[in-house]
């Protein structure tokens, strides 16, 4: 995502180490996971970037333990916000390159994911030498809902997330826990949510995902529905997938009336989303066109979105139908800062469509789509 | 014998002979210790791996160990130039002699010692450790240990007398006096984040590479502003000439000099030479208005500023150039880089 245009003799990339970022509240259970990753026997060495000593000790030789340093671009963009302790650690670390093969930062539990995450797409030197490969969140069943009431942070940490580890499960009663899930998913559709009660998740399901790699975007489905009952069982989630005519002009499809059990709030509620019933502001908004998208109306929407309203769009991926190309065109954005190319040709065997997903803050659902509409070739 | 390149000749008519080594750690930085005579080059395993200048074809490297089990992060010629003072990510700073004795200067626990320099005139040694910078006198001792930094220091640069420090931060730099007394720092301020300083010959200028791709700089008579942008990349490696008029600079495709003579540079053109890859060291020739610089590729190039002619020395490795630098007598060229490539370029070949 280096926006550098610089026209420069190729250089030999060195191989780009991967990064993983934990976030998740104090106590959430991070250095569990942390000293899990680092102790199976997966013949990997790690070094560790860490912003503050908590109660259990890091098993490793490598553990770097920086004050974190928000800095504000001075390029015009106000969100514009880089680490400035992970790009002089990583630039340290990176002098004596054979004591590892990746990178593991853990953020304090009052991190706000956002300036991590564009570090790695800011700074060109950063950029070079490491590739974030996933944002991993860990939350406590038993104390989110708590933590979303009074912390805009915890609610950044799971809108940022690319894998959610639902943490301490054992602690909380089954309806404790859809309750949960539910939260989750009304902020982050599309992070796989794996349970867990001593962050004992499979590993491969935290490290090499290639969350930022835009050749392993394939779908932007909402992770329920892997996992979603079918339609007509307890705790199914209508979605645009059920089947059933996604009717706008009489919304309350299937879903029990607000203030019963099992009632999914949505945008049909009537209430606003950020009142006293939601503590969380941000949500996740998919966007879809059925025709091809005209690049350039794209480009100049998008942009112009991203210009006005970055602030607020933490993150965004698509998949889009372009007039005048066979291959898919993929995107992703995290606040404004963007990136697109062209992926694999699309199959004859596949229905093509445009497809964008947005998780943020005070998104208006219905505008987005009007404006994704508008680009219709 | 004239033991320099002669600036007469075209720089593709300079002849050099050069001696080339290939590490297995990344060079961080590299010179030479005149008054033993060996050229140093530290390295990112810890260690430094010392040449003696007048033996270049000698078989044998001698490596000390600077840093045990940690990584070098920075390091400079010792103000006696019979060896190097480093710092490490074990948090200690280090004089190592040419003569293989090591000596603990001082320790800031946990962190780790990212940045060092030495004055000119081997008067002082500072060192940065997070917001920490410690002073010490030319022999090690303590003078004074300054924390009154915004957030951490990214860069230090002496004044040509040695008498002041100045200390590159978020939100601009902060000017100490090399005294034991309690001191306020001035602070030059301008929001971004300064990544590297260079203070100039004359002593008239404080500049600035900032996380923006910027030049900033700041008139020290009147404290003004001076902001010089266009670079594709962060400029952090900068070489003045001897006559404290030109500014040498990495960060683009191409050395941009700036002119520093009357009130600055802010709006004038710079020169430019050696054409390449992104320039990532400089270093310029301590008589003549030569400049080196190294490249991405890991490309050296001398270029000479009368005519903007310049040629290609020599390829150290295929990494980023990381260390650059000429002995005082611009005779050796020195260069290091990122994939652990290091050569010792000689003009004295007659």
């Amino acid at each position: 995502m280096t926006q550098s245009s610089a026209a420069q003799a190729p250089v030999p990339a060195p191989a780009q180490t991967p990064v993983t970022v934990l976030t998740g509240y104090l106590g959430a259970g991070k250095t569990t996971l942390l000293n899990r990753i680092l102790t199976e026997p997966h013949g990997k060495k790690y070094a560790v970037i860490i912003n503050e000593f908590g109660e259990i000790g890091i098993d490793n030789d490598l553990v770097v333990d920086a004050d974190e340093e928000v800095f504000e671009m001075n390029n015009g963009c106000i969100c514009c916000t880089v680490r400035g302790d992970l790009i002089r650690i990583i630039e340290g670390l990176m002098k004596r390159k054979d004591r590892f093969d990746a990178i593991i930062v853990e953020t304090t539990g009052l991190a706000d994911p956002g300036p991590v995450a564009q570090t790695f797409f800011v700074d060109d030197e950063v950029a070079r030498r490491t590739k974030l490969d996933s944002i991993v969140t860990v939350v406590d069943a038993r104390h989110l809902p708590a933590r979303l009431k009074d912390s805009r942070e915890a609610e950044e940490q799971i809108a940022f997330a690319d894998v959610i580890i639902l943490n301490k499960t054992d602690l909380v009663s089954a309806e404790e826990l859809a309750e949960v899930e539910r939260r989750i998913r009304a902020v982050n559709a599309y992070a796989p949510i794996h349970r867990a009660a001593r962050c004992d998740v499979p590993l491969d399901k935290v490290l090499d995902r290639g969350a930022f790699d835009l050749n392993r975007i394939v779908s932007l489905e909402p992770d329920f529905l892997k996992a979603n009952p079918a339609h007509g069982e307890p705790g199914h989630v209508h979605d645009e997938h059920c089947g059933h005519e996604h009717d706008h002009g009489h919304g309350h499809h299937h879903n029990p009336p607000h203030g019963e059990p099992g009632h999914v709030h949505d945008e049909h509620c009537g209430h606003d989303h950020g009142d006293s019933l939601h503590d969380t502001t941000v949500r996740s908004v998919s966007l879809t066109v059925d025709a091809p998208v005209d690049p350039r109306r794209f480009d100049a929407w998008i942009g112009e979105l991203l210009a006005t309203q970055g602030q607020n769009i933490l993150r965004a991926k698509g998949i889009l139908d372009l007039k005048g190309s066979d291959k898919r065109f993929v995107f992703q954005a995290v606040h404004m800062i963007k990136d697109g190319d062209f992926q694999r040709p699309w199959r004859t065997d596949e229905k093509r469509f445009s497809r964008l997903v947005l998780i943020g803050r005070d998104l208006d659902g219905k505008q987005l789509q009007q404006g994704f509409d508008a680009c219709r070739a | 014998m004239p033991a320099a390149p002669d600036p007469r000749v075209a720089p593709g008519q300079i002849g050099f002979r050069a001696y080339l080594w290939q590490f297995k750690s990344a060079i961080v930085a590299a010179g030479v210790a005149e008054a033993a005579g060996i050229a140093g080059f530290g390295l990112g395993d810890g260690s430094i791996a010392l040449r003696v200048l007048a033996e270049p074809e000698a078989p044998t490297t001698r490596r000390l160990i600077a840093h045990e089990d940690a990584a070098l992060l920075c390091m400079a010629v010792a103000p006696d130039g019979q060896g190097f003072v480093s710092g490490g990510d074990d948090g200690r700073l280090m004089l190592t002699t040419a003569a293989g004795e090591g000596r603990l200067l001082a320790e800031v626990p946990r962190k780790w010692i990212e940045h060092v320099a030495v004055a000119d005139n081997g008067s002082a040694i500072a060192y940065s450790a997070g917001k920490r910078v410690g002073l010490l006198d030319g022999r090690g001792g303590v003078i004074a240990v300054l924390e009154d930094h915004p957030s951490t220091v990214a860069g230090l640069a002496f004044n040509p007398k040695g008498k002041r420090l100045a200390a590159a931060h978020y939100g601009g730099v902060s000017l100490w006096w090399v005294k034991s007394e309690a001191q306020t720092p001035k602070r030059l301020s301008w929001k971004s984040s300064h990544v590297a300083v260079t203070w100039s010959p004359d002593g008239r200028f404080v500049m600035t590479g900032t996380q923006e791709n910027e030049m900033h700089g700041w008139r020290l008579a009147d404290s003004a502003d001076m902001r010089m942008s266009g670079y594709p990349s962060k400029p952090k490696s900068f070489s003045w000439s001897r006559d404290g008029r030109w500014l040498a600079t990495g960060g683009a495709d191409v050395v941009v000099v700036w002119d520093c003579k009357g009130k600055g540079p802010m709006g004038s053109r710079p020169e430019e030479v050696n054409q390449g890859a992104l320039v990532t060291a400089v270093a310029f020739h301590p008589r003549h208005s030569l400049v080196a610089s190294g490249h991405a590729d890991g490309l050296i190039r001398l270029g000479r500023l009368a005519d903007n002619s310049g040629t290609v020395l020599e390829q150290v490795g295929n990494g980023p150039i990381t260390a650059l630098s000429w002995t005082s007598d611009g005779r050796y060229l020195l260069a290091g880089g990122e994939d652990g490539a290091a050569g010792i370029l000689d003009f004295g070949t007659g």
